[in-house]
């Protein structure tokens, strides 16, 4: 070897042997520098894996027997990868002949060239698995044919994405869709106990890191899917009085009709029938169907001066109190001059002497008016208070109004108010109000509160509400009086109400509407609440028909709905005629054991 | 017999000895060292593979959970009140009337119930497992219940 060359060789070894020890130091750098250790943990961190939210599903909801109203389906959102995409032509025309998606706007989304901030396009939402499916035959089809072509413009789906999702589906399609609500694009509930449950329906997501090392990789955690929902709510009756609502809507010419039927002894919603009605799985028709104020769910939702059917809550109250009998005798002389109002009876007459039972058969205004007077304001109000008038009902349902009730020491509450308001005027209520303040004489005084909630199933465990007590306005003894007394005065009225087979109790109602410029007397709010068998009330029907042009009384248009309304529900209840039950539940003591009767 | 004895008195002497038993030395520590790294590949590689295993069933068990989703909202729809009644009507069914009704006495009825699609959280769920105590009883109490018939009437006053 060449002596000269020697201190070359030396240099290279040495210069070898000292690169190692300079990659160690900057290694070693590396791992003391915080700088450093963010700025690469960040670029690692990117592809280290990427968090996902986990949805659970949507609760399901029930009908009373299991029937489903309310659940989940899968649908896909289609979107491009925007780095993928090779013909934005064939993207568009694709969509918009399988899903009728525009075109334009499909194209344009997918000609978006890709950049840090545009990754990804949604093109459609809720695209079903059978669109799905043809457009993969289609992208397949296409991967065929065009797939090893180098030409610019050879078709190709390349970029899109399917990903799966759950909507919600509604079985039913429009039957209880004022109670149940709906759920939007952004799987929001609004309204009926879509909405009221919303927070317990969806559950809670779950936010978790998935690496994208498998190394790591670790079983997702549990997330449980939201509480599904069993209601009160009967799948068969609620078709029923839904289809009657419409019938009487259309016969009587009315703006709307609505049906509350409840178990005056459970405080259970057994069917809530208004309209108008959506088709929750078309949510978007929303303000077409309720078009400006129009409440979604009239039951809950709009108070009303209900008119003489708040007479029961009046004549209860005086009866209760002890300050009238059912024979208490009252001289109608046609006009009940009180706190600087005149009080005139419906047909303007004079009836003469009258007790208190023809006070309710004949619905005297004059008389009732008397009778407020008789138990006086401080008690008045503390019975309407107790009833549950100008407060909400405590039903669980989504957007209750709450009414209107002046008491005493309001602004604007006069001494006449406690006459006008004996008889329905100068108050304002909604129907679930109405029916769940009179559900007290039906029920022995006592008020349950109106629930549409049957039980709820969390984790695999179902569990029941159960029902409680709201109040007590009034003595078990008055209510039976008042039941009496009301399934009687029908009985001698011979009215419209009247359902062959079996006693019922009940009392119509005419409401004058009031406008800025006082009360019209040619459009009106009619009802009728009456409830069953009267023994043994099983059922409690309240029935709304606003102005109805083809008669103003409750009497002619309100009353026959109720008697439509209980001959389907002792059928779709299975309550026999009184003469059949009663000689049933002889044979169900002669066994001394629980028992029950089918049709 | 001579050879044998010139080799192992050679053999001791030869200068690449030392060289080829450090040669040797190195030669283990690499084979042992790559069957560590072979083993550690192997067990790594099925850990990475189960991994991925474990991400398509998560995959896949999303996709159930939509598609039994999709399963009852279809089978809801089929089972739907307009379905059922479309159905009853094609069949020659009409619903029936108050006069047509015939009611029956069923003793021990209760009526028709509102629907139980779970357990109840106060009913025992049956399908657990009820161990028999001699799983979770210690060796002593074991003992006394296997004695105790034989010795407590021992101890009894007559």
């Amino acid at each position: 070897m060449n002596r000269d060359y020697l201190w070359r060789y030396k240099f290279l070894g040495f210069a070898i042997s000292i690169l190692p020890l300079i990659i160690g130091i900057q290694l070693f750098r590396i791992q003391i520098d915080k700088e450093q250790i963010d700025a690469i943990g960040g670029i690692g961190a990117l592809y280290a894996g990427e968090f996902k939210t986990i949805e659970p599903a949507r609760g399901m909801i029930y009908d009373r027997y299991g029937n489903s109203m309310a659940g989940n389906e899968t649908v896909y959102e289609v979107g491009v990868e925007l780095k993928f995409v090779r013909n934005p032509d064939t993207i568009a025309l694709a969509m918009n002949l399988v899903t009728g998606a525009d075109y334009n706007e499909i194209f344009e989304s997918a000609s978006i060239p890709e950049s840090p901030t545009a990754v990804y396009r949604v093109l459609a939402r809720g695209v079903t698995p059978e669109q799905v499916e043809r457009l993969e035959i289609i992208k397949e089809q296409m991967q065929d044919k065009y797939g090893n072509s180098n030409a610019k413009d050879a078709p190709s789906l390349s970029g899109i994405r399917f990903s799966p999702y759950l909507e919600r589906i509604y079985p039913e399609k429009s039957i209880g869709s004022n109670m149940i609500g709906f759920v939007n694009f952004d799987q929001t509930g609004y309204f009926g106990v879509e909405g009221y449950y919303n927070d317990m329906l969806a559950g809670k997501s779950t936010v978790v890191w998935l690496p994208t090392d498998p190394n790591q990789a670790k079983g997702l955690p549990n997330t449980p899917d939201g509480v599904s929902l069993v209601l009160t709510i009967d799948r068969e009756i609620q078709s029923s009085m839904e289809e009657l609502v419409d019938k009487a809507k259309k016969k009587n010419g009315a703006e709307s009709a609505t049906i509350v039927v409840l178990d005056p002894e459970t405080g259970e919603i057994l069917a809530m029938a208004t309209t108008p009605r959506l088709d929750p799985n078309e949510y978007w028709d929303f303000e077409e169907i309720f078009p400006g104020e129009t409440p979604f769910n009239r039951a809950v939702s709009q108070a009303y001066e209900p008119g003489s059917v708040y007479k029961v809550l009046t004549m209860a109250a005086g009866l209760d109190l002890g300050v009238i009998t059912p024979e208490t005798e009252f001289i109608d002389t046609g006009v009940f001059d009180y706190g600087g109002a005149k009080i005139y009876n419906w047909n303007l007459g004079a009836w003469g002497p009258v007790s208190m039972l023809e006070c309710l058969q004949h619905s005297l205004n004059t008389c009732h008016a008397w009778v407020a007077t008789k138990i006086g304001a401080y008690n008045f109000y503390d019975y309407m208070h107790k009833y549950g008038i100008g407060r909400s009902s405590g039903v669980d349902l989504a957007g209750e109004a709450t009414g209107r009730l002046k008491k005493p020491g309001d602004e604007d509450w006069f001494e006449a108010d406690l006459a006008v308001n004996s008889f329905g005027q100068g108050v304002a209520a909604t129907p679930i109000q109405m029916a769940s303040a009179i559900s007290a004489l039906a029920n022995d005084g006592v008020i349950m509160t109106p629930h549409i909630v049957h039980s709820l199933i969390s984790k695999g465990v179902q569990h029941e509400i159960g029902h409680h007590v709201a109040s007590e306005p009034i003595k078990p003894e008055t209510a039976r009086t008042i039941t009496e007394m009301l399934a009687t005065s029908l009985e001698i009225e011979a009215s419209n109400a009247l359902v062959p087979g079996y006693r019922v109790a009940g009392k119509t109602g005419t409401g004058e509407i009031p406008t800025p410029y006082g009360y019209t007397n040619y459009l009106t709010n009619a009802s009728f609440v009456g409830w069953g068998p009267v023994d043994d009330p099983q059922f409690l029907v309240y029935v709304w028909l606003e102005k109805p042009t083809t008669s103003i009384w409750g009497s002619e248009v309100a009353a026959p709905v109720f008697k439509d309304a209980v001959e389907r529900l002792v059928v779709l209840m299975n309550i026999p005629p009184d003469a059949v039950r009663l000689e049933l539940s002889g044979k169900q003591t002669s066994t001394n054991g629980e028992s029950g009767v089918s049709q | 017999m001579q050879r044998l004895e010139k080799f192992t008195q050679a053999y001791p002497q030869i200068p690449w000895r030392g060289q080829t038993q450090v040669l040797g030395l190195i030669l283990v520590i690499i084979v042992l060292v790559a069957l560590v790294a072979g083993f550690y590949l192997s067990v790594s590689a099925r850990a990475a593979s189960i991994g991925r295993d474990i991400q398509a069933m998560q995959i896949q068990i999303k996709e159930i959970e939509q598609q039994n989703e999709t399963f009852k909202a279809h089978l809801a729809s089929l089972t739907s009140s307009r379905v059922l009644d479309a159905r009853l009507e094609k069949l020659g069914f009409r619903p029936i009337n108050q006069e047509d009704a015939l009611y029956v006495f069923i003793p021990d009825y209760p009526g028709r119930r509102p629907v139980s699609l779970a357990p109840a959280l106060e009913e025992p769920i049956v399908s657990a497992p009820i161990l028999p105590e001699v799983y979770t009883e210690s060796i002593f109490q074991w003992l006394y219940r296997q004695l105790s018939p034989y010795v407590l009437p021992m101890f009894e006053v007559k």
